[in-house]
């Protein structure tokens, strides 16, 4: 099974700072789904309803909302039932939210691998971006539900289709933002206590209970160029049918979250550097 | 280009250094004194030099031994050589697959069942799922635990913990191996067959690079080995030299007064608020000369010099005799011949223990002094406080000399011819 010619592996002080080192990153990525699995297991286990949390948690979320931000606030749904509107948008969101969440805190939560193995670090990061894909794409099953429902109400599309095309940018951008986090929060600890605040701020400057023509249309840019904006509107547009204006700005959003996943690679390098000695 | 024949490790002017002190500065607490019109008050970071510059190398398929005191920098050479963390200058050449043990279970998530955690721990030390599948059965048999696979890891007993953990790492297959301190865990049983295990590692034509303070694994497993102090490089040679010379130099680290006493006092204290009771040590021969050898069969004394002592009246004084491979082989102490009797105690005293005719065979020894309350607590410490040489002598009277690596106890026996069995 050995290799005639063996792999040569050089340990020096690392200079510079576009060594992402991408290749490891592969290599590793029997890691990477290990870990994604185990974040899966651990979270349900010994529960009696296990996975099916997944489902319940989004739900409830929507019944609420529904109830405070749709009735008593009234806000507006583009003509949508509220709850169906809501709970389009309320998934990418949550999915960004969980994985920020646990993501930021991996490299401390993981610490005790990283003082005693190697591995490429990223991987602990990015391991959550795909346990909570599995909660997203088990929720999505409840929309579907509800869009058979509502089907009097609505005209659906070949559109549908389209709808993983927007979980692409989700991904990128949480990959990002976490590797942003985490690595932070390896040096400081503080960011942990930021976290549930930025996301409380993400939630208001993201169309999730409401619809973007709330707000004046000269405004309407800066919303769209949150990538979640974008992600929000493409499920809201691919599964719901609803016109979207913006698409310009909507995709300068999507680039906006590859330039925060390449900025993050970089930091998250330097930071990888120190790491097993800081932490 | 060919890489048989090149060397599996090369270390060349290997270095790490790590500041000490204040890793974070606090910049609100700065700015609060810089506000008050106070000069910000930093003290310079201390660097210590954890690894100065080694040199080294080690052959494809060598069994590599790392000796060294607590803090010598053993373990930091592993973690520079698994990549966890970078060398400040320098560098290292590693040539092959590489897997690290720094510790057996790393990455065991006890709400999951030990059959998950074979998995998890397996791709956490660099093996593929694939790989992992293919070994499981081997991995459960050898771990011995095929009845609980299906349990969470939270409901083993640690020891079935590290049975799990060390069957995955047993069936590691990288073409080089680095091992820390694994051995030192789990019951004498168990330890004989990951001794076993390391012996087919190691013999399977693998690299492996193993630290430990056991000195009979570190010398009946490895080929060469480094030794280490205070993180320079100071003695590689042939494993049983270098076992020699760090029992040479552990000797040299104590100051000496000129009544031969070794200052022990330089300790913080094992108990918090009790006073550090072992101030001082020596041997000394039948005319009360400071001494560091004894000679076969002969009387080994011990002057103790302890303070404070009557802070605590039921408290014992005891000599532990430990071998080169630090395995404890006599005891004795003050209550075992007796105690002190109504002798008024005072705050500062020399203690004399006195074993006669030490039945240990000529080799080296190290000594641990220690104060404790019996059955109690352990109120004092000082391992390898003194080394003792036991010489050769003529002691079984027909002119044969024991030595240590034969047997450690000396006793005197008869032999004769039982039956004489002619054709």
């Amino acid at each position: 099974m050995s290799a005639p010619q063996k792999r040569e592996i050089v340990r020096r002080p690392r200079r510079g700072w576009l060594d992402l080192a991408l290749g490891e990153l592969w290599a590793y990525r029997d890691l990477l789904a290990t870990l994604a699995w185990r974040n899966l297991t651990v979270r349900y286990k010994q529960s009696l309803l296990g996975i099916a949390w997944a489902i319940i948690k989004p739900v409830i979320q929507m019944v609420v909302f529904s109830v405070v931000f749709g009735r008593l606030a009234n806000l507006p749904s583009d003509g949508y039932p509220y709850p169906i509107f809501l709970y389009a948008g309320l998934l990418p969101w949550t999915y960004f939210t969980t994985t920020i969440t646990s993501a930021s805190g991996s490299l401390l939560s993981g610490s005790n691998m990283i003082h005693k193995v190697y591995f490429p670090r990223m991987i602990l990061p990015f391991s959550y971006l795909f346990t909570s894909l599995i909660d997203l794409l088990l929720a999505m099953l409840v929309l579907f539900g509800m869009m058979g429902w509502y089907r009097a109400d609505m005209v659906f599309s070949w559109t549908i289709l389209l709808f993983p095309l927007f979980l692409i940018p989700a991904v990128v951008f949480a990959g990002g933002v976490s590797l942003w986090l985490s690595a932070a929060a390896a040096r400081y600890r503080d960011v942990l206590h930021l976290v549930p605040y930025l996301l409380q701020l993400g939630m208001f400057i993201t169309p999730v209970v409401y619809a973007v023509n709330l707000l004046p249309e000269r405004f309407r840019w800066m919303l769209q160029l949150n990538p979640m904006t974008g992600v929000v509107e493409g499920f809201r547009w691919s599964l719901l049918g609803k016109p979207v204006d913006g698409w310009g700005v909507i995709f300068a959003g999507f680039g906006l979250a590859f330039v925060f996943l390449a900025s993050g690679m970089i930091y998250f390098r330097r930071v990888e550097r120190t790491l097993a000695d800081v932490l | 280009m060919s890489a048989r024949n090149k060397p599996a490790i090369e270390a060349h002017a290997l270095s790490k250094e790590y500041r000490l002190g204040e890793t974070h500065r606090d910049w609100l607490a700065d700015a609060a004194a810089r506000l008050r019109g106070r000069a910000v008050q930093r003290s310079a970071p201390t660097i210590l030099r954890a690894l100065d510059e080694l040199n080294f190398t080690v052959a494809e398929g060598e069994v590599f031994g790392i000796i060294g005191a607590n803090g010598a920098g053993k373990s930091t050479l592993l973690k520079l050589l698994a990549g966890i963390t970078d060398p400040t200058s320098g560098r290292a050449i590693l040539r092959g697959r590489i897997a690290s043990l720094l510790e057996v279970g790393t990455g065991f998530h006890p709400e999951l069942t030990g059959r998950e955690n074979v998995f998890l721990n397996g791709t956490i030390l660099g093996m593929l799922q694939r790989e992992i599948r293919e070994e499981y059965e081997r991995i459960v048999e050898f771990s011995g635990l095929e009845a609980f696979m299906d349990t969470p890891v939270k409901r083993y007993s640690s020891g079935m913990q590290v049975r799990l953990a060390f069957a995955v790492a047993a069936h590691l297959r990288p073409e080089i191996l680095l091992i820390d301190e694994v051995l030192a865990v789990g019951d004498i049983e168990f330890q004989h067959k990951c001794l076993g295990a390391m012996k087919e590692v190691a013999g399977g034509g693998r690299t492996v690079l193993f630290v430990s303070h056991n000195m009979a694994a570190v010398s009946s497993l490895c080929h060469r080995a480094l030794l280490l102090r205070q993180g320079r490089q100071v003695a590689i040679g042939p494993t049983d030299e270098v076992i020699q010379t760090y029992i040479q130099s552990t000797a040299d680290t104590h100051a000496q007064d000129a009544a031969g006493f070794v200052a022990l006092h330089e300790r913080k204290p094992l108990l918090a608020h009790s006073p550090v009771i072992i101030r001082a040590a020596r041997m000394v021969n039948e005319h009360g000369e400071a001494v560091t050898a004894v000679r076969m069969g002969e009387t080994l004394r011990v002057d103790v010099r302890v303070e404070q002592l009557n802070q605590f009246p039921s408290a014992v004084v005891g000599v532990t005799v430990r071998s080169v491979f630090d395995q404890k082989i006599i005891h004795f102490n003050t209550a075992m011949a007796g105690g002190f009797g109504s002798a008024r105690r005072g705050a500062k005293e020399i203690v004399r223990l006195e074993i006669p005719e030490l039945p240990l065979m000529a080799g080296a020894y190290s000594l641990d002094l220690l104060v404790f309350e019996p059955g109690v607590r352990l109120i004092d410490r000082v391992d390898g406080a003194l080394t003792c040489d036991v010489i050769e002598a003529d002691w079984y009277g027909h002119g044969y000399r024991g030595e240590a690596r034969e047997g450690l106890i000396a006793v005197r026996g008869e032999c004769r011819i039982a039956v004489r069995e002619e054709n």
